[in-house]
């Protein structure tokens, strides 16, 4: 172990770690040196997420998945047309995706989806030769340059160059036989090309999908066959070498399928026409088993066959596949919720739940993806919802619109735990920056009694009575008659008292305080404000004449009697003379009322 | 995971900022889009994730007498409020408030008030650990001493009262780490380690149990934990089982206890029995994750399933619950991995200390 390594901390997060270390042993004696170094690892998913183009293609698959969602059952199949309409609307969002960023691995996610959809998604109505030659058109797009370059080496009068009949090769072996086609026309009329465009040309590719139709297809082999006897290509080896890769001629495939293309499967399609163009699925494996080791030759790496997509994709290696493919989650995720949807196998169930949880739980950690995560956590059922649960307590809250969402996935799904979690936190925010009216609307959505209850005392006690006035909430909350919790019912009176006491109305601010003063569980800490409004009314009453009943004033002595007993120990002395002389002077005002002979009421 | 990056890709490794002296804990706050750092050099910093990834160093004070051992983030519910622990003998609390600049009133910067300094350790405060959220607004201590100090702050929204609720004496020689337990379906329990070297192998974690709705604490004698190491973290599970805690321990290698709860320790809704046949708590080792017996601080990913652990040798290692109590090696990352050299360190580091000096801070903080 070196000191240089050696680290002091850490801290580890969903997205990154970040470590502390010493990073050189010789500065420690020079303070102005720095030393210590904050190093940030930061994750996978979180490198490939901060990507805004890979965001777009999440959505755009979010957005698929959400309408399959919808049009699909829990216990019944998704019916094969439907499949096939979704299966196609994936795979044009990968295919979008591999065009606009150039990319050879979406592109090969496309080629996957694609194979998978023909051999098992499909109604079966096709030969399999069929769908691998159109399925091959799809995403091999590499022939279209290789065409534009052998395009682009032919001259008038000279002998076609090696990218030409490369350019050829790769057509042919795509079983792309138009550009094929195309392609040899550019040389200009000869006996030779003729024959060999005209045989291209007799080939159907529709014909495949008809077993009556089993001789044509074998007329067109034969047609080659006897132009190569007849010697209808001439000299040109380069024809014939053609010839015989349509023949199927194994030395010829072997020799030239791994000189111009890239993968294995690239070359299956054509390997099944040339070599059993009416095979069944039994018999497909096999083909592509032949293929594979024709392309990538006998001897190969231990588990290279068991480590290839491809391979078990078409040999049905269910395990394997769902294995490979779980790295990338926009392929694992939503291919295994396909076949789930469109099988109900209970073995696709678990493994959609896996990688669906797990891509979620890297989206909802993302913090711009939240709202994606969340649905699909929210089509993992109860597992889903309790992992639900658990991240929305370490998501953080950027505003209100976010909180609102928020509250109405935990309201949808009753995520008790979480609900509080939202508008507990908004409630202290609020709270904390003296915003009464947003603390108090969050806290009624709550539903505690003791949070709300705890934040009209904060309001109160923290509040100036401007605020208070201003408390728009609690008008809203008078009209819907919820005023069902004491201390509400108290603020929204004090609320009241405050703006006729600002408006100079005091014959109603009279009319208001003593119910005020005498109302149930009004916060200790009130009395002291209202008692001095209290005293403050009376002093003034010789001048403005304000009527005390003898009856309110009986029931406030009364009170203030109790109140102080009640009290007595937990009030300071400053308190409790303030009480002592508020209750002499309704005294003095009640004798005041009786000698005068006011009325009782 | 495929997908070509036509806007460059992010850089796996980055360096973030600086000490200048050890640094003895780093701290994601739960969102992990802030970070909290704390050094020898008595010094704490906040850093704040930017758009672009990169983190900015929004603040950097002095904030103990002493060296901080560690720095603490309580959950955002209750507001940006962090705590550190020091030699200095003191729990500090800050909280971050939102202020309008005095330059710019449109514009609105943070500062860091300092709340409370809790003071009543006798001793070298070692570690410090929050309660999970909805226990309120409460932290756990640990000190030299062998005593665990719980406080709690009656008033969530005013983090500048502390109380005192409970001191426990869990050993007699050095307490090293405390955590508290995160499940909502069961009594609440606080886990203590000791890191003191001659300790018995017996007598080096002690589980507490909350009975009474917070009001006591008590020993649970039946749960012993043999280790051969003293204990240098230890945490629970962030999820839990039915009938048990998931409790790891950093002693040497990482120990994985399912500790089985009591019967009576299962907060059970009114009206609904329990079916669980439960007598009291046990404890059983469920798996030793290696870790060359160097294992140094742990962490439980956001829904348990990971397990990461720092060694004395630099080697952050993760683990991987596959099924119930069944763990693979996730990864293995070694210190060469990500040590740049001390030239580009420097700088990089030069370009991220332009901001004020933390004796020029003092000024504004204290």
């Amino acid at each position: 172990m070196t000191d240089i390594g050696r680290e002091y901390g850490i801290a580890v997060s969903d997205s990154s770690t970040v470590f502390a270390y010493l990073s050189d042993k010789k500065s420690p004696s020079k303070k102005d040196e720095v030393n210590i170094v904050l190093v940030e690892k930061v994750s996978q998913s979180r490198q490939i997420l901060a990507t805004p183009n890979l965001r777009r293609l999440i959505i755009e698959m979010y957005s698929v998945f959400d309408r399959c969602e919808k049009n699909s059952s829990r216990d019944k199949p998704l019916d094969t047309a439907s499949c096939c309409t979704f299966s196609r609307a994936y795979r044009s969002v990968l295919y979008n995706a591999a065009v606009s960023h150039s990319s050879s691995d979406f592109m090969t996610d496309f080629a996957l989806w694609s194979l998978y959809e023909k051999l098992w998604f499909g109604r079966g109505d096709s030969s399999i030769c069929s769908d691998l030659i159109s399925w091959a058109n799809e995403p091999f797009t590499f022939f279209r340059d290789a065409t534009e370059r052998a395009a682009e080496s032919v001259e008038p009068n000279k002998a076609p160059e090696e990218d030409f009949w490369k350019g050829v090769a790769i057509n042919l072996l795509s079983c792309n036989f138009s550009d094929c086609r195309e392609l040899l026309g550019l040389l200009g009329k000869s006996p030779e090309y003729d024959a060999f465009i005209n045989v291209l040309s007799s080939f159907k590719p529709d014909d495949l999908s008809d077993e009556a139709l089993k001789d044509t297809v074998n007329e067109w082999k034969e047609l080659m066959q006897e132009n190569l006897i007849n010697r209808k290509y001439g000299n040109n080896e380069n024809l014939k070498y053609l010839a015989k890769l349509l023949l199927g001629e194994e030395r010829y495939l072997a020799s030239m399928a791994p000189r111009v293309l890239a993968h294995w499967w690239q070359f299956l399609p054509f390997y099944v026409l040339v070599r059993n163009p009416f095979a069944k699925y039994q018999e497909l494996i096999d083909l592509a088993d032949e293929c594979r080791t024709i392309f990538v030759g006998v001897e190969e790496d231990e588990g290279a066959r068991e480590n290839d997509v491809f391979w078990c994709l078409i040999s049905k290696n269910d395990i394997n596949f769902q294995q490979l493919i779980s790295s990338n989650p926009w392929l694992a995720v939503h291919l295994v919720d396909l076949i789930q949807k469109a099988t109900l196998n209970p073995e696709f169930e678990e493994m959609r739940k896996m990688h669906m949880l797990d891509y979620a739980s890297a989206l909802i950690s993302h913090s711009p993806l939240w709202e994606i995560g969340a649905g699909y956590l929210i089509s993992c059922g109860t597992e889903g919802l309790l992992r639900l649960d658990a991240h929305i307590e370490g998501l953080h809250i950027e505003d209100d619109e976010m909180a609102e969402q928020l509250l109405d996935i935990c309201e949808d799904y009753q995520l008790k735990d979480s609900k509080n979690c939202v508008t507990n936190t908004m409630t202290f925010r609020y709270l904390k920056q003296n915003e009464w009216s947003a603390a108090l609307a969050w806290a009624l959505k709550t539903g505690s009694k003791k949070t709300i209850d705890w934040t009209v005392s904060r309001i109160i006690s923290g509040g100036s009575k401007e605020e208070l006035a201003a408390l728009r909430v609690l008008e809203s909350i008078a009209t819907h008659s919820v005023l069902s919790l004491p201390s509400l019912t108290f603020l929204y009176a004090y609320q009241h008292f405050i703006k006729m006491m600002h408006n100079g109305n005091v014959i109603g601010c009279v009319q208001h305080l003593i119910p005020l003063i005498m109302m149930p569980d009004v916060p200790t800490q009130y009395y002291y404000d209202l008692f001095d409004y209290m005293i403050t009314i009376i002093k003034e009453d010789s001048r403005s004449g304000i009527p005390f009943s003898k009856q309110v004033l009986y029931e406030l002595s009364t009170f203030l009697s109790t109140f102080s007993l009640d009290k007595e120990k937990e009030l300071n002395e400053c308190y409790m003379k303030k009480v002592k002389t508020l209750k002499k002077m309704v005294l003095l005002k009640l004798a005041d009322s009786i000698a005068k002979g006011l009325p009782l009421a | 995971m495929t997908g070509d990056n036509t806007e460059g890709p992010v850089e796996p490794y980055k360096t973030v900022g600086a000490h200048r002296d050890l640094i003895h804990c780093v701290s994601f706050d739960p969102h992990g889009r802030r970070m909290a750092t704390c050094a020898s050099d008595m010094t704490m910093a906040i850093w704040d994730r930017q758009p672009n990834g990169n983190w900015r160093r929004s603040a950097h004070w002095k904030c103990h007498g002493g060296a901080v051992w560690r720095v603490i983030w309580a959950h955002p519910e209750f507001g940006q409020i962090v705590a550190t622990c020091s030699y200095d003998r003191t729990i500090v609390v800050w909280e971050e408030q939102i202020v309008r600049s005095e330059k710019d009133l449109k514009s609105k910067e943070s500062q860091w008030i300092r709340r409370t300094i809790i003071s009543d350790n006798r001793s070298d405060v070692t570690d410090i650990c929050f309660s999970p959220r909805h226990l309120g607004l409460m932290m756990a201590s640990c000190n030299v001493l062998g005593a665990v100090r719980i406080y709690e702050a009656p008033d969530v929204v005013d983090a500048s009262r502390w109380n005192l609720i409970h001191e426990l004496q869990a050993f007699h020689t050095r307490c090293g780490c405390v955590t508290w337990s995160l499940s909502r379906m069961h009594r609440p329990l606080i886990a203590v380690g000791s890191d003191e070297k001659k300790a018995g192998g017996k007598e080096r974690v002690v589980i507490y149990e909350n009975i009474d709705g917070l009001r006591k604490w008590h020993r649970i004698h039946s749960l012993v934990f043999d280790l051969p190491c003293p204990i240098t973290d230890l945490k629970f599970s962030p999820i839990s089982m039915v009938d048990s805690h998931q409790l790891a321990i950093a002693s040497g290698d990482v120990n994985i206890f399912n500790i089985k709860v009591a019967r009576s320790a299962i907060l059970e809704e009114e009206g609904v029995d329990n079916p669980i046949t439960l007598a009291d708590y046990n404890v059983q080792r469920v798996a030793l994750l290696g870790d060359h017996r160097k294992a140094w601080r742990i962490r439980y990913n956001l829904m348990g399933s990971v397990i990461s652990s720092t060694s004395l040798d630099g080697t952050l290692r993760s683990w991987k619950s596959l099924f119930v109590n069944q763990w693979v090696k996730l990864s293995e990352m070694n210190v060469d991995d990500y040590v740049p050299s001390p030239e580009e360190v420097r700088a990089l580091v030069a370009s991220k200390t332009t901001e004020r000096l933390p004796e020029q801070l003092d000024q504004n903080y204290f």
